[in-house]
């Protein structure tokens, strides 16, 4: 047998069939990871690898990426009574302002996979870019003649899409509330009241007994899920083992656990999946990826957790499986994983020492961030912490309930008391609330 | 014989097909100028004049689902202009003024500012022109907007950021602009 010569080509091409192998194999069989071509925000964190989801097939263009976009947010974007939503610049006459900035395109501001330029709230464009269109401001307002443009959105001022609680008729409305109310309160949540209102005729208020045996494996945890499940509100609604456990299935999976709760709970399911917590379980998320990626663990975050919060998050990581303990949700959950600053120092908090007495007054993590929200006739959570996280004043809804609109500006806008949970005073003023002022005596003097 | 006419018939017939028919934009702009200003006036008159100034119902107010009021006349014509942009119908239309109260609603192109001066100072006139907006030439058409109803003066008279305090019942206050691409 004649020994074979490799030649220089030969280990070429072996070593271009090998990494072309390796290439397919990732981005068929595997996570797509060598395909990033940059870190996602932090808003796109968790589903960075679900490419499709906006990407389309990979061979799609703008208008694909732009309808993922739209998919996904249009309907935060229209419950913020956006400011400038694309239907804004349809009209010709904007011509010449696209020219310089795309405002028909998200990704004009939002480009995506660039950390090096990515600003807060996913912006990456430089922090002047209301200057495009706005540089004759100071003609209409002459107050505004020495404000630098990069302080519009950056201020506490203004914000690009949601200015429900900035815009200076609710400023002017609300500027004579003290900084505490006197009696202020958050709004008391109907969730199960309702329900009773709705089955008036229901078997007992409360259920003493398992309608089914928990196997024989589970042991001396039988005892502690009974337990747990009769002094629960699922006891007094009517909610018995086999609400969950149907078909006789024991162990869930994240996915599994959410969808069961969501046949009940749909509003809480569908705003946890569009918040970071249960982004990967989410319907625009397909079903492959879905699969692969599994639940998020909160150590895969991009802010600071606690080592040990490996657990896949889904609704029994905060309610628990049996005991859908709500002041347990509403703070030590929280603290179980979150190990940034603000969180830390929640404890030292007025808010939390006032919530520790009496959860009627006081404010636990989930009232700021998953806020109670009036529908209608009902006051439900909204359970889309990220709802009101970004930018901040978003928030405002829920600091009224108990502050004037002049104290939370200025607390919201104080990175140091973001920091330290707002223990300590308010102690600057919001420059907005002079302008406010300015205002107020103008049209008073035009009458 | 026959089958040599029957050839130059459907050739003549089928050579017509090519060509653009349809309606001039000078006249279809007045059509969609019609109907916009019908719903307008009728809105401002029967609806905003009647339940804030006459009957005292309800209040219209720039900040309208904040305020649970009747969203403002000029409000109202640009939900439907920005609804018609979001369908791309193949035109736009927008209300404009040299004395707006909301600066964005100011002429911005040339032969806007020559079209409102026109209206202004040619009362029951409108104009017509053609203008290249980005790399796309327009036929733009300038309608007067008149004061018909007593809400239109005094709201505009009375408002803090109003650059004119003079309207009277019946004058141009600004102009329907509408647009075609060519």
């Amino acid at each position: 047998m004649n020994n074979y010569k490799f030649k220089f080509w030969h280990y070429g091409l072996v070593l271009t069939v090998g990494v072309a192998a390796l290439i397919t194999y990732n981005l068929e069989a595997s996570d797509k990871s060598y395909f990033l071509s940059g870190e996602a925000t932090h808003g796109h964190h968790q589903v960075e690898l679900s490419c499709s989801t906006c990407h389309g097939d990979g061979f799609t263009g703008q208008e694909v990426i732009q309808q993922a976009c739209t998919g996904c947010h249009s309907e935060e974007l229209a419950l913020a009574n956006d400011s400038h939503p694309r239907k804004k610049f349809l009209d010709p006459r904007n011509a010449n302002l696209l020219n310089q900035l795309d405002a028909r395109q998200c990704v004009s501001c939002h480009t995506e996979h660039k950390p090096e330029i990515t600003h807060e709230m996913g912006v990456t464009l430089a922090g002047d870019f209301c200057v495009h269109c706005h540089s004759d401001i100071a003609e209409n307002r002459p107050n505004h003649a020495n404000f630098e443009f990069d302080t519009c959105a950056s201020a506490g001022c203004h914000n690009y899409h949601d200015n429900r609680y900035l815009y200076e008729g609710f400023l002017t409305a609300n500027i004579d509330a003290p900084d505490l109310l006197e009696d202020g309160q958050l709004p008391l949540r109907t969730l199960v009241a309702s329900w009773k209102e709705t089955h008036p005729h229901s078997e007992s208020d409360q259920l003493a007994s398992p309608d089914m045996t928990p196997p024989s494996n589970s042991g001396n945890q039988t005892t502690d899920i009974v337990g747990h499940w009769r002094s629960s509100t699922h006891a007094q609604t009517d909610t018995n083992c086999s609400s969950c456990h149907s078909d006789g299935q024991w162990q869930f999976s994240s996915a599994e656990i959410v969808d069961t709760c969501g046949d009940c709970h749909s509003q809480q399911r569908d705003e946890f999946t569009r918040g970071k917590h249960g982004l990967r379980l989410s319907q625009d998320v397909p079903e492959a990826f879905r699969k692969v990626s599994g639940a998020m663990t909160p150590v895969e975050a991009l802010i600071p957790m606690k080592s040990s919060a490996q657990s896949e998050l889904s609704c029994i990581s905060c309610h628990g499986a049996h005991e859908t303990d709500t002041r347990n949700a509403a703070v030590d959950a929280c603290l179980s994983c979150h190990n940034d600053e603000h969180s830390l120092a929640y404890r030292a908090s007025a808010h939390f020492k006032h919530w520790q007495a009496d959860s009627s007054s006081g404010v636990s993590c989930a009232n700021c961030h998953m806020p109670r929200e009036v529908r209608g006739d009902q006051v439900a959570v909204n359970h889309n912490q990220n709802h009101n996280l970004r930018p901040n004043e978003k928030m405002l809804p829920v600091c009224l309930s108990c502050h004037g609109v002049e104290f939370s500006v200025a607390a919201l806008a104080d990175k140091q008391l973001l920091k330290s949970n707002f223990n300590g005073p308010v102690e600057n003023q919001h420059e907005t609330f002079q302008l406010i002022r300015e205002r107020i005596a103008k049209i008073q003097s035009s009458k | 014989m026959r089958t040599r006419a029957f050839i130059l018939a459907a050739a003549a017939a089928l050579s017509g097909c090519g060509e653009k028919t349809g309606i001039e934009p000078q006249r279809m702009a007045d059509a969609i100028f019609a109907v916009i200003e019908a719903d307008r006036a009728s809105y401002t008159t029967n609806v905003v004049n009647r339940l804030q100034n006459e009957e005292k119902v309800i209040k219209a107010d720039e900040h309208w689902q904040d305020n649970q009021a009747l969203p403002l006349p000029a409000q109202m014509m640009r939900m439907g202009a920005e609804r018609v942009a979001e369908q791309e119908s193949g035109f736009n239309y927008a209300l404009l003024s040299q004395w707006a109260i909301n600066k964005q609603n100011k002429p911005r192109t040339d032969l806007e500012r020559q079209g409102l001066a026109y209206i202004v100072e040619n009362p029951g006139q409108n104009f017509y022109g053609t203008e290249k907006l980005g790399d796309t030439e327009y036929f733009t058409a300038v309608y007067p907007d008149v004061a018909v109803s007593p809400a239109c003066v005094s709201c505009h008279n009375e408002h803090v950021d109003s650059p004119r305090k003079d309207f009277e019942l019946g004058q141009t206050m600004g102009g329907v602009v509408i647009r075609f691409p060519l």
